[in-house]
């Protein structure tokens, strides 16, 4: 029940951004046709009766999901109204007074929703109880009434002209009226059950009763009895024609001195200013064709902008507050895979975009788990939050190796994974931020994709195969096939089409091989007219110039997680270095990569491969050691770091720990 | 003390009673529902009304009234001249006649009726 309160919770904010707006309307087109708000109300009780719409980039909502579900949850409550100043002036606040204190089993925000949703089913019920009262009292009063004509009856309990009924609808008249009056009552009466008001002031009434909390809501339905008065009018002068303009105002005078009548009760004659009637009687003219092509345009504007909820972007992600994190963030850390050092002076605007991200506002699964890619990460600091025997502190926005999903951890807490609804958008943010060409290539992978998909998803079982042959004195172009086929098949067909050495590399790279797979032989196009001798020496310079477009790192795609960090003088050169610890390509063994860097750059790089778990740095008389436990037989380890040739040396006693895969800095 | 006044409706629940009295309440009903297609709740919602403004009786079922049609309506006409023209015929005449001149007729009716109150 608490969770239905708060949906009708959060669909009445964003319906008061639209009475809002109608309001507004309302307001500018009050000289033109007054029936035009009747649709706009329309509009907004849509907003009200439907609970979920499609969502659109021409939204004008502010958010469609102000109070969030899980604020029971949070440790301190937040909303996110979708306006930074109202969110600004109310979560301190609310963080303030309602913020879940540890020590009780019962977080105060649970109370306050329970007695809110208390409250407004007591509301509701007092609005029906009135509505009931009401109907038994009108029902009471007309069943003393004689019949007329067709639907109309005359009753002496009554003090003006209304009607009565929503199924049979009947229209009272009051049996003191003056007759000469009647004739015009009756055309009024009339419009209003030939345009079914008799049946939509109910339904607002209806809504009124289930979102009576809200203020705009009381206001919006005063208006709307309003304006079906005066549309009422309009489509009597309408039919009738503006010969009985001086008449109908002397009719509504007349009718204008009965006492007031109730709200829910029904369509009154003279129940509304009076004033403002007659003169909108006098002055009524039949709408132009412009004005009719503007109103619904206006319509139509306006049912896009408000009937459709806005996207979710990353910066309300769960209850992450990440706006605040990226707009604070001192330093910053890419992982890729390729660097995972902090980038020294990002650009602030850049990493501002990652608040705008449109993301999915419903999860992809309800996976937590570690195990999730993130071979892109950012991760957002403070301050430099590396410290002695701790942890990595800070927020990790990780998005898979495409850039389709994102999920956000800091160090806590993790969230669930969202689906990245403009991934190009996500691409080109770690391509301004990192400056590197590694994203450029997963953007154009697509377009490759298209232009060679004989490339693509190829057997690998042999390895690969890639032939390279000189078109002209600076072009190169490349083939890839499987080995296997290659030794089989005649090779003829593969010059008629080639791609550069850079396209090459970006589609070798999306299929996880190392360097040794990878096999490169130089031909001769015998369609070519460029020609050039191929002998060893040739061989290894083209050679090298493929390989020079190798990333390094393509065989592990993951970035690592950290394990430890710490800043200290490792190889006592009498300055700090910035040793880093981080997980590896596990594949059923156990390893991890060791890096460290003096001021900014790499000096070493290795990964190691062990049957002991590592815990971390540790510092023994002063000395920066590796701590470990064995997982044979549960023992302590401690492994010295030394420095030799360009590598780490990790001993512990008589055992050196082995070395697996990647090796050495990269350029 | 009676109450003198009748809505529309009212006067022509009232006529049905004083054309039929004495008349049944079961009657009454019937004749009720015939003309206006009131239930019998309404019937006797509205007699009841107009016992308690003391122009009719229901006693064991049977309906009377307690005062006569026309004087009900002489006692009306009385308390309309008293309030609007502070109780002053001529003034009501004078009125009445401003807009509508009275026919030849209704003159001499009325020097009739002046003669024999002289004449009382």
């Amino acid at each position: 029940m608490e969770a239905l309160f708060l949906k009708i919770l959060n669909m009445s904010i964003t319906a008061s951004w639209l009475i809002i707006a109608v309001i507004a309307l309302r307001f500018i087109f009050s000289k033109s046709s007054k029936s035009i708000r009747i649709v706009l109300w329309g509009i907004v009780a849509v907003r009200l009766l439907i609970p979920y719409t499609i969502k659109s980039a021409l939204s004008i909502i502010p958010s469609a999901n102000t109070v969030p579900d899980e604020i029971i949850y949070h440790k301190a409550p937040y909303i996110n109204s979708g306006v930074a100043a109202l969110n600004n002036v109310v979560n301190p606040a609310l963080a303030q007074s309602l913020a879940a204190q540890p020590e009780n089993s019962i977080n105060p925000m649970q109370i306050v929703l329970f007695i809110s949703t208390v409250i407004w089913i007591v509301g509701i019920v007092i609005m029906m109880a009135y509505a009931i009262i009401s109907y038994i009292i009108v029902y009471k009063n007309t069943s003393e009434s004689v019949f007329i004509k067709s639907c109309v009856y005359m009753c002496d309990r009554i003090s003006t002209p209304f009607i009565f009924g929503i199924f049979k609808p009947r229209i009272y008249i009051p049996s003191f009226m003056d007759s000469n009056d009647l004739h015009y009552v009756l055309l009024h009466e009339n419009a209003h059950l030939s345009r079914l008001d008799h049946i939509w002031k109910p339904l607002g009434f209806i809504l009124l009763t289930v979102y009576w909390f809200n203020p705009l809501m009381w206001i919006g339905y005063i208006l709307f009895c309003r304006d079906i008065e005066f549309a009422c009018d309009e489509k009597v002068l309408y039919n009738e024609g503006s010969q009985i303009k001086k008449n109908y105002s002397q009719a509504l005078l007349n009718c204008s001195t009965m006492k007031k009548r109730t709200l829910i009760c029904p369509l009154a004659f003279g129940e509304v200013g009076i004033k403002r009637r007659i003169k909108s009687v006098l002055n009524y003219r039949k709408p132009a064709v412009l004005i009719i092509v503007v109103s619904v345009i206006v319509i139509v504007i306006t049912c896009v902008c408000f009937l459709t909820d806005p996207y979710n972007t990353l910066s309300n992600i769960e209850d992450m507050n990440l706006d605040s994190i990226i707009d604070n963030t001192a330093y910053l850390t890419v992982f890729n895979g390729e660097v995972y050092d902090s980038i020294q002076g990002f650009d602030k605007d850049v990493l501002a975009e990652l608040k705008e991200l449109n993301i999915s506002s419903a999860p992809v699964s309800q996976e937590k788990n570690e195990n999730r890619d993130r071979s892109n990460t950012l991760i957002l600091q403070k301050n430099d939050g590396v410290s002695l025997y701790s942890y990595f502190v800070g927020t990790a926005i990780c998005f898979n190796s495409d850039f389709t999903e994102v999920y956000v951890n800091d160090g806590e807490k993790s969230t669930l994974s969202y689906r990245v609804l403009d991934s190009e958008a996500a691409t080109n943010i770690f391509a301004s931020l990192t400056k590197s060409n590694k994203y450029e290539d997963l953007l154009s992978l697509d377009t490759l994709k298209k232009e060679y998909p004989e490339f693509f998803g190829l057997d690998t079982s042999d390895g690969l195969t890639v032939f390279i042959w000189q078109t002209s004195e600076k072009d190169y172009l490349c083939y890839l096939m499987s080995t296997w086929i290659v030794t089989i098949s005649d090779m003829s067909f593969a010059f008629e089409k080639g791609a550069t050495m850079s396209e090459i590399h970006t589609i070798i790279q999306t299929y996880n091989l190392s360097k040794d797979d990878i096999n490169v032989t130089i031909v001769e196009n015998p369609l070519s007219d460029y020609h050039y001798i191929i002998d060893e020496k040739y061989k290894d310079k083209v050679k090298t110039m493929f390989w020079s477009y190798y990333t390094p790192d393509f065989t592990e795609n993951e970035y690592s997680i950290i394990i430890d960090a710490i800043e200290a003088d490792v190889d006592n050169d009498g300055q700090n270095e910035k040793c880093v610890l981080s997980y590896g390509h596990t594949s059923g063994v156990y390893t991890f990569n060791l890096s460290v860097s003096q001021n900014g750059i790499e000096k070493y790089h290795n990964t190691f491969i062990s049957d002991s778990t590592v815990k971390g740095f540790i510092k023994v008389d002063d000395n920066v050691m590796l701590n470990c436990v064995s997982m044979i037989d549960g023992g302590i380890e401690n492994y010295e770091i030394e420095f030799d040739d360009g590598n780490v040396l990790l001993t512990c006693e008589e055992k050196m720990m082995g070395y697996w895969g990647r090796q050495g800095v990269t350029n | 003390m009676i109450e003198y006044q009748m809505g529309a409706i009212e006067s022509r629940f009232a006529d049905i009673i004083w054309q039929n009295e004495p008349i049944t309440s079961a009657d009454l009903c019937k004749r009720s529902e015939n003309e206006f297609g009131w239930k019998k709740s309404t019937t006797y919602t509205v007699l009841k009304r107009l016992c308690d403004k003391g122009i009719f009786q229901n006693q064991k079922g049977i309906v009377s009234s307690l005062i006569s049609k026309q004087d009900f309506y002489s006692v009306q006409s009385e308390k309309f001249v008293q309030y609007t023209f502070d109780g002053s015929l001529p003034a009501f005449l004078a009125a009445f006649t401003s807009r509508k001149s009275l026919t030849s007729d209704e003159i001499a009716c009325i020097r009739k009726l002046i003669d024999e109150y002289n004449e009382d």
